[in-house]
């Protein structure tokens, strides 16, 4: 009994210092930032049946010392009220054109930029935004919406998130975060790798017969960062292209799950099996590339990926034959041999660019 | 008649409209205080489990933006504590994968080590250095006992909620709870008879 009393002292001793050694506090004046911050973010995203605040009676000076105080946030969340939460949340899913797509990328998305903190936080923000911009490229030209003129807004926007995330990355190099700042520059340059797949315009120029100026313009940049990937060391660049296949199969595979639920009407019933089985197959080679990349199989994941985006490219191919031609007999034998050939070089000339 | 009706609904409308005002703020209101009582522990777990300040506070924040998420589409937290720190256990297991970087002990000024106030300078440096000791033995520790250690220990939580957070099976959380501690002490070594 004595004994096992001895112990259980012991171990309320070691209790107590385990406490006193692992006091960590979050600054005052951080914690009423974020705080602040919060009660904007929840003002602006009301619980769902419940009502916004336009009702809610603010006094004209603390609406002053409110907009003083945080005139990003404030203005954004000014601007959702105005449109409504139920408003903003339905935007989400907008693609360019659409009436609610303004209020995704100017409202919603500069509210949730607003939220981040860390320049690595901010950098990623940015990155995925550009992400997004891409799966939106993807899902209008399946449906065959991808015209110039929305082609080079959504270049632009992604243009400014990624020189956005650039500069989050140069206050990561000025701080001397080598980690996160080449972290941030593997995800910038598989964006831009991603772009190429995407934005570039292979598909279109080769059946237009000329490639658009500013899709080669594009294509320098992303190979001129990617070279500069490379300087730092072949595995970064390595790295980039299999997180830049990656970045494309995931917006590709997204653009096409989309499609199918939206404009299956559109498609002949063989050209919709074809285009479910692309689907199925750069899905299970994408999740073969997740499982390979937590793994630590580096050239097995980019392996996997790079299967996963010739497969979920194939798919705009069969979508363009189908809803262009009629044809549903030929599509397959014709445009998987010409994808799997061109496909084959175009992921070629992703990775040689580097 | 019609007049008589017309303003009856109107009264609806605006009674109903009243309420659910009434109901948003009260939710707010929660969410905040929520954000007063919990903010803290949940940096502070963050912050051991990540080694990174910077980074703990977006995760904090991040995870009270996503139990408003989680609310604003209906669901429903009856438990705070347990639920944020699911939440953010779940996010730092899912999004942030990166390896500790820094040792605990470059992180941690001994704001919370109270001394007493009339202790003498020697004495205060011993008990600093002690403390120091402490935080490299549960660098030490294996990730799988460090996180239990802290999350029973630094935060107060029983073991079923542990269980809770981390899927783990309670009886699982106790005899890690158990192990941990022994194998902390082992680390500390004889010399932590000497302090204890």
């Amino acid at each position: 009994m004595k004994l096992s009393n001895f112990f259980k002292k012991e171990d309320q001793e070691i209790v107590a210092k385990i406490r006193a050694a692992t006091k960590v506090r979050m600054d005052d004046a951080a914690r009423e930032r974020t705080r602040a911050l919060l009660a904007e973010y929840v003002q602006m995203r009301p619980v769902r049946g419940g009502e916004s605040l336009p009702f809610a009676p603010i006094s004209t000076n603390r609406f002053s010392q409110f907009f003083m105080r945080h005139s990003m946030p404030a203005f954004a969340a000014v601007l959702v009220l105005a449109v409504g939460g139920g408003t903003a949340a339905a935007a989400e899913g907008a693609l360019p054109g659409d009436m609610l797509y303004p209020i995704k990328v100017h409202v919603n998305e500069e509210m949730r930029a607003t939220l981040t903190v860390s320049p690595k936080a901010k950098a990623d923000w940015q990155v995925s935004r550009a992400e997004r911009r891409l799966e939106e490229a993807a899902t209008l030209a399946l449906s065959g919406k991808l015209d110039d003129a929305t082609r080079a807004e959504l270049d632009t926007n992604l243009n400014a998130h990624v020189k956005l995330a650039s500069e989050n990355k140069q206050e990561l190099e000025d701080k001397n975060d080598i980690s996160d700042a080449s972290e941030v520059r593997t995800n910038i340059n598989a964006v831009l790798i991603a772009r190429e797949n995407i934005l570039d315009g292979k598909r279109t120029a080769k059946a237009s017969g000329a490639a658009r100026p500013e899709a080669a313009t594009l294509m320098v940049s992303a190979r001129a960062l990617a070279a500069e990937a490379q300087d730092g060391g072949g595995s970064q660049g390595d790295e980039s292209a299999t997180k830049g296949n990656r970045k494309a199969a995931k917006a590709r595979i997204e653009a096409a799950k989309k499609f199918l639920g939206r404009l299956d009407a559109r498609l002949s019933p063989d050209a919709r099996v074809q285009v479910e089985t692309r689907l199925k197959e750069a899905a299970e080679a994408f999740s073969s590339g997740e499982v390979d990349v937590s793994e630590g199989n580096k050239v097995e994941a980019s392996s996997h990926f790079d299967s996963a985006l010739e497969s979920a490219t194939k798919i705009e191919a069969i979508v363009s034959v189908s809803t262009n031609t009629d044809v549903s007999g030929s599509v397959d034998t014709q445009s998987d041999g010409d994808g799997e050939s061109s496909n084959s070089s175009g992921s070629g000339n992703v990775q040689l660019g580097l | 008649m019609r007049k008589k009706t017309f303003a009856l609904c109107s009264l609806y409308v605006a009674r109903k409209k009243l309420m659910k005002n009434t109901s948003q703020q009260e939710e707010e209101k929660e969410f905040l205080a929520a954000y007063d009582e919990h903010s803290s522990s949940l940096f502070r777990f963050l912050t051991m489990k990540i080694a990174d300040r910077e980074v703990a506070r977006d995760l904090t924040q991040e995870t009270f933006t996503r139990a408003w998420d989680f609310r604003q589409n209906g669901g429903v937290i009856r438990e705070w504590k347990p639920f944020l720190f699911r939440t953010a256990y779940n996010l730092v297991v899912d999004v942030y994968r990166k390896k500790r970087a820094v040792s605990l002990d470059h992180l941690v000024d001994d704001q919370g080590f109270a001394v007493s106030d009339d202790s003498a300078d020697e004495k205060r440096t011993v008990a600093r250095a002690e403390m120091s000791r402490v935080r490299k033995g549960i660098d030490q520790l294996d990730e799988t006992y460090r996180d239990i250690i802290l999350l029973r220990y630094t935060e107060d939580l029983p073991p079923k909620e542990i269980a809770r957070i981390t899927g783990l099976s309670e009886n699982v959380v106790s005899v890690r709870i158990h192990r941990g501690i022994e194998k902390l002490k082992v680390i500390l070594g004889p010399d932590a008879k000497q302090h204890l």
